[in-house]
């Protein structure tokens, strides 16, 4: 459903905001407001989602993404608990008498403590909050798991959870619930990351030094986020440690790492930077010879951040990231790209219960590649996307029931697709491609509503709007039928700031918990999105070079509805989480491709292009073990994902790619003895679809392919499963010590499978003779085709 | 693009990928028939080829249709009769001495006729260019290429949009037949939607005249190796045949980011619906330049 810009919808608008105000009891003159922030003791870091809670009238409230919490109460005296997961329970009694500030600093539980003390309670937050299909990770724990060469991996990790697949290992990305990679929004510090892949994909660009809280949101999507279909993954940095200097770093097989953290005025504003960089151009150095010192491959990125308490009500950041995949061969070519971005964030309080925050930032992903370093011969081709926006959003603490959530985002983007000019004998040729522009703009409200102590809600609306903008020029195309390049008939040129195209969507967001017990509860989530970017990628995994381009007048929005279903239940004392989640997807205008599109620097780009639909579905179990010497989760998954396009596999249904209908995932820890912490991951999925085909041509002396049934994706490789290993070994701890080290040993791939990437068909590789028939073969093509043992060392040292 | 292949090789090592020859039973599906019609103005015997499908991994000749009759006849109602040669299922029109095979500009239908049923399509004769020069250059062995020689020619794309060529290359006589070596152009570049009208053929078009490096790690070309080169003007649709064939014959060569498996569009009908031709017709005007390597 789509709505142009008309007044009937302001009217929905204003409906549904005071709609929100009469359903709720208006605050009664008596209440007072306890709020700030809850933080580590040990370092100053905000606490994101910790709970505090006043136990005589069982009422809570749950920080935010920046740490701050709000909570309105009759005035009196009360026994606060504050609580976070792997920190001990902060008991206090306090005294309202009128508004308070309380910030709350708490401690990280230490093994010792544990044996005595019973731990908080409020670790059941799976089961109470209204968040459905939502996967938080901490950094403690991905830091934990087997990684790839030893290299801890945020993308990678959450690869492993309920709901989330890849076409393959080393593909660059991750599908969640039958989304493609450019459906999910990739968020560091509220700024978009286009590209989230070093190395095409076998590392993500999160420096895990710097990253604190990793969160995806599968479904169940609130009103505040936007812009992309199938998931978001929110990445939020360290502020770094404003007590005292802290220096991390680690030396890998990929990267060496080096992070330094320090206040700058204690306790009012402190900094993060940390670096990476790759060691893979000194491992291929015996490949290359004595002339090719001008040979690069490296990978490197910077992550910084600043912040600084200017008073009590305000609070500023400032976060950047800047990485680069570099590889130059000789003078004779290169190819390099990278993501920047830069968001400037203003944490105000216009009232204890009124929280701001105003972010503005950039992001750009770019890439160049060059051919040829002759002056007369050469191909030098780059293209990037760059945005500018300005995001501000207000959260109202009605009361302790009500938290009011609503704001704003508007997004400038400038495309350039493709700027190219090739030089052959001394002519020059600019191939290059107009730049695009598009503002985008949203606004949205959302309500977390307590109803009763079984019932609450969180429900919002969004709306979002799009222009596609001027300069530029406006492609009229006609139908070829189904499955055909369509052809331009038509151009209409417009000024700068004019609109070509513009297209808005209402997009209702809903999730309900409801209470079945203490420790159970059933939810279910609804939410429609919207995206109106798409990455034009027509390969198996993307590429670094695949371009983002803006809905236009042939291009339509993408847009899908979820509904999901889920049952919480945790079990022996919060020991164990358990969740059964059933979802539904479907999905409209799907940026599809005719056979053999054209896609790169071609200014007729939008011919190439098709819409299709899409439908996934699925059943998610997942059961996680929380404390103890062991500890870890299962999760098996049930899903399909199906495409149906004109003119492919006979204008049938078909499965995706990244269709994998079993998957099931095993990641365990366990503590042996004071030094030691052993983990283990198990996968296994279905082989993913594969297209083969049935019979040979013979044309011109080759031997094409040919699937006489026109079919796509019609059978499937074998199953992937994988065993990784991993162990830690910490030094003897001995008290006050600064200097603290690890060693982390790793085997990937334990039991040395080859697991099929995919199956491709070719002709035998000789050079095919005059009178001989050509012979042909099928070939599994595995991205890791033995066990990679790997080492690292990791060391902090605190002043 | 041999840069890219390069990059990719090195991570392979790096990342221990591996390739396997797998058996696998296929589907199948039905038989079809195959034209094999691209012929062109040179003053040779001109052949058409009717062949049908064949499982994929049949490894032997595919079957061949005989007994058909095949006419190509121009715009202006000139026929050319194809006669089969001893049940083979080659089709031959042998030109008169100095005759050549059609004329430039002119539209072409092809015409088979076999129990009753019948198979056309058509193309459109357009101008090639000629090859201009023919160079070689010694090089030492650089970035995984060994050391050899290395020819690249020149030729200039025509003006107006959408000219599109197929450069054969030649050793010794023999065609460089592998898929990879497919050269093709779309006005002076690699393909449509760039606008590179009226130049001399871009570098990478100029080089693909080289024999691709092999696992024998042989040169190119030494000294006193044959250079034949061929410009065969293309139809546009011909183009796109040779352009999807090559992709779907080379899916492997970067296999993380291969396209999706697709059947290659073809310009045969067939009168009956239930049947599902496949194959190519063109007409090609030719030009060529050889040169031995001293």
């Amino acid at each position: 459903m789509q709505f142009k810009f008309t007044p009937s919808f302001s009217n929905i608008f204003l409906f549904f905001i005071l709609g929100i105000f009469f359903s709720t009891p208006l605050l009664s003159q008596d209440n007072v407001t306890l709020s700030g922030y809850v933080k580590d003791a040990s370092n100053g870091e905000t606490l994101i989602g910790a709970t505090v809670f006043l136990k005589e009238i069982s009422k809570g409230a749950t920080t935010n993404v920046y740490g701050f919490y709000s909570i309105s109460v009759p005035g009196g005296t009360y026994s606060l608990e504050a609580s976070y997961l792997g920190f001990d329970k902060l008991v206090l009694t306090v005294e309202l008498n009128g508004n308070k500030k309380l910030d709350l600093e708490m401690i990280e539980e230490s093994a010792a403590i544990e044996e005595i003390v019973v731990v908080a309670e409020r670790e059941d937050q799976n089961v109470t909050n209204t968040e459905i299909s939502t996967q938080k990770l901490g950094m403690a724990t991905i830091q934990k798991m087997p990684a790839l060469l030893g290299e801890v991996d945020v993308i990678r990790s959450i690869q492993l959870l309920p709901g989330v697949t890849t076409v393959g290992e080393g593909a660059t990305g991750f599908n969640v619930r039958g989304g493609s990679i450019d459906q999910n929004l990739v968020l560091l510090d509220e700024s978009p990351v286009y590209n989230s892949s070093h190395l095409f994909g076998f590392f993500s660009v999160f420096n895990p030094d710097a990253v604190k809280d990793v969160k995806l949101y599968k479904g169940g999507i609130p009103a505040r986020y936007g812009g992309r279909l199938s998931s978001i993954l929110d990445v939020r940095m360290k502020e770094g440690n404003n007590k005292q200097l802290t220096v991390n770093g680690g030396i890998g097989f990929i990267f060496s790492r080096l992070s330094v953290e320090a206040p700058i005025v204690k306790d009012k504003g402190s900094f993060i930077i940390a670096g990476r960089r790759s060691y893979i151009d000194v491992l291929s150095k015996p490949f290359l010879n004595d002339d090719l010192s001008d040979t690069a491959l490296n990978f490197y990125d910077l992550t910084l951040k600043t912040n600084y308490n200017i008073n009590a009500r305000n609070r500023i950041f400032l976060s950047g990231y800047f990485g680069r995949d570099n590889f130059r061969f000789g003078s004779d070519a290169g190819f390099n790209w990278g993501n920047t971005t830069l968001s400037f964030r203003w944490n105000h309080l216009f009232s204890d219960r009124l929280f701001s925050n105003i972010t503005v930032y950039r992001s750009k992903y770019d890439y160049e590649l060059a051919f040829g370093g002759e002056e007369e011969n050469r191909f030098d081709w780059n293209a990037n996307i760059l945005n500018y926006a300005f995001k501000p959003e207000l959260s109202f603490y009605l009361n302790p029931d009500n938290l009011l959530t609503f704001g704003g985002q508007s997004i400038f983007y400038t495309f350039e697709p493709g700027n190219a000019v090739g030089v052959s004998e001394g002519e020059s040729t600019d191939i290059s491609l107009d730049k695009k522009f598009a503002w985008e703009n949203s606004i949205y409200l959302e309500n977390e509503q307590t109803v009763n102590d079984r019932f609450s809600l969180n429900y919002g609306l969004r709306f979002s709007h799009f222009n596609y903008l001027g300069e530029g020029t406006k492609f009229i195309f006609e139908e070829n039928g189904p499955g055909e390049r369509k052809t331009p008939v038509a151009v209409e040129t417009f000024e700068s700031g004019e609109s070509i195209q513009t297209y808005s969507n209402l997009e209702p967001r809903l999730s309900v918990k409801f209470q079945l017990d203490q420790k159970t509860s059933l939810k279910l989530g609804y939410n429609r999105t919207a995206q109106y970017l798409h990455l034009i990628s027509n390969s198996t995994a993307s590429t670094p070079v695949d371009v983002w381009t803006p809905s236009t007048n042939n291009i339509e929005p993408q847009v899908a509805d979820q509904i999901a279903l889920g049952l919480f239940k945790n079990i022996k004392n919060n020991a164990y989480e358990t969740s059964v989640e059933v979802y539904y997807k479907d999905y409209r205008n799907l940026t599809e491709y005719i056979e053999g599109a054209n896609l790169f620097l071609n200014q007729f780009l939008e011919g190439e292009l098709v819409n299709g639909a899409g439908r996934a579905y699925g059943i998610e179990l997942y059961a996680e073990k929380k404390k103890g010497k062991f500890t870890g989760w299962l999760s098996y998954t049930f899903s399909r994902t199906e495409r149906r396009v004109d003119g492919i596999n006979r204008s049938e249904w078909f499965p995706s790619r990244f269709d994998q209908p079993h998957s099931l995932s095993i990641t365990g820890f366990y503590e042996a003895g004071k030094r030691w912490t052993l983990s283990a991951n198990f996968v296994l999925n279905s082989g993913t679809p594969a297209t083969f085909p049935t019979s040979r041509i013979e044309q011109q002396g080759y031997v094409v392919p040919y699937n006489s049934l026109e079919s796509r994706n019609n059978v499937r490789i074998p199953a992937y499963h994988r065993l990784d290993l991993a162990a830690t070994l910490k030094p003897k701890d001995k008290p006050g010590k600064r200097f603290k080290s690890e060693w982390v040993f790793g085997v990937y791939n334990v039991y040395n499978r080859r697991n099929p990437f995919t199956i491709f068909f070719r002709q035998d590789q000789n050079r095919p003779q005059v009178n001989l028939p050509v012979s042909t073969e099928a070939i599994r093509f595995s991205v890791v085709g033995n066990f990679i043992p790997s080492v690292s060392w990791n060391f902090k040292f605190n002043q | 693009m041999k840069n890219i292949a390069f990059l990719l090789l090195l991570f392979s090592i790096f990342f221990t990928a591996c390739e396997d020859v797998v058996d696998l039973d296929l589907e199948e599906g039905p038989v079809e028939m195959v034209v094999d019609a691209w012929i062109n103005t040179d003053t040779v015997p001109q052949v058409i080829k009717l062949r049908t499908t064949a499982p994929y991994f049949s490894n032997q000749f595919v079957p061949v249709v005989s007994g058909a009759e095949i006419t190509v006849t121009d715009e202006d109602g000139r026929s050319f009769e194809f006669i089969e040669s001893d049940n083979s299922g080659d089709y031959i029109w042998t030109p008169e001495p100095g005759e050549r095979f059609g004329e430039i500009g002119k539209n072409y239908a092809l015409s088979i006729s076999l129990d009753g049923k019948t198979y056309s399509a058509a193309s459109r004769l357009s101008p090639t260019v000629p090859v201009d020069s023919i160079t070689y250059e010694f090089r030492e062995e650089s970035l995984g290429e060994p050391e050899g020689y290395y020819a690249q020619f020149f030729g200039r794309d025509q003006p107006g949009l959408g000219d599109t060529y197929w450069i054969k290359a030649y050793k010794n006589g023999l065609f460089l037949n592998k898929p990879q070596e497919i050269n093709i152009a779309y006005d002076a570049g690699p393909s449509a939607g760039a606008e590179v009208d009226g130049l001399i053929f871009i570098t990478p078009i100029r080089e693909a005249i080289n024999p691709i490096v092999d696992d024998d790690d042989a040169p190119p070309f030494v000294l006193g190796d044959n250079i034949r080169v061929e410009i065969y003007s293309l139809s546009p649709e011909a183009f796109t045949y040779l352009e999807r064939a090559r992709i779907q014959l080379t899916l492997g060569d970067a296999a993380l980011f291969a396209e999706p498996p697709a059947n290659v569009p073809t310009n045969i009908f067939s009168s009956e619906a239930t049947e599902n031709p496949q194959g190519f017709f063109v007409v090609s005007d030719v030009s060529s330049l050889e040169v031995t390597v001293e």
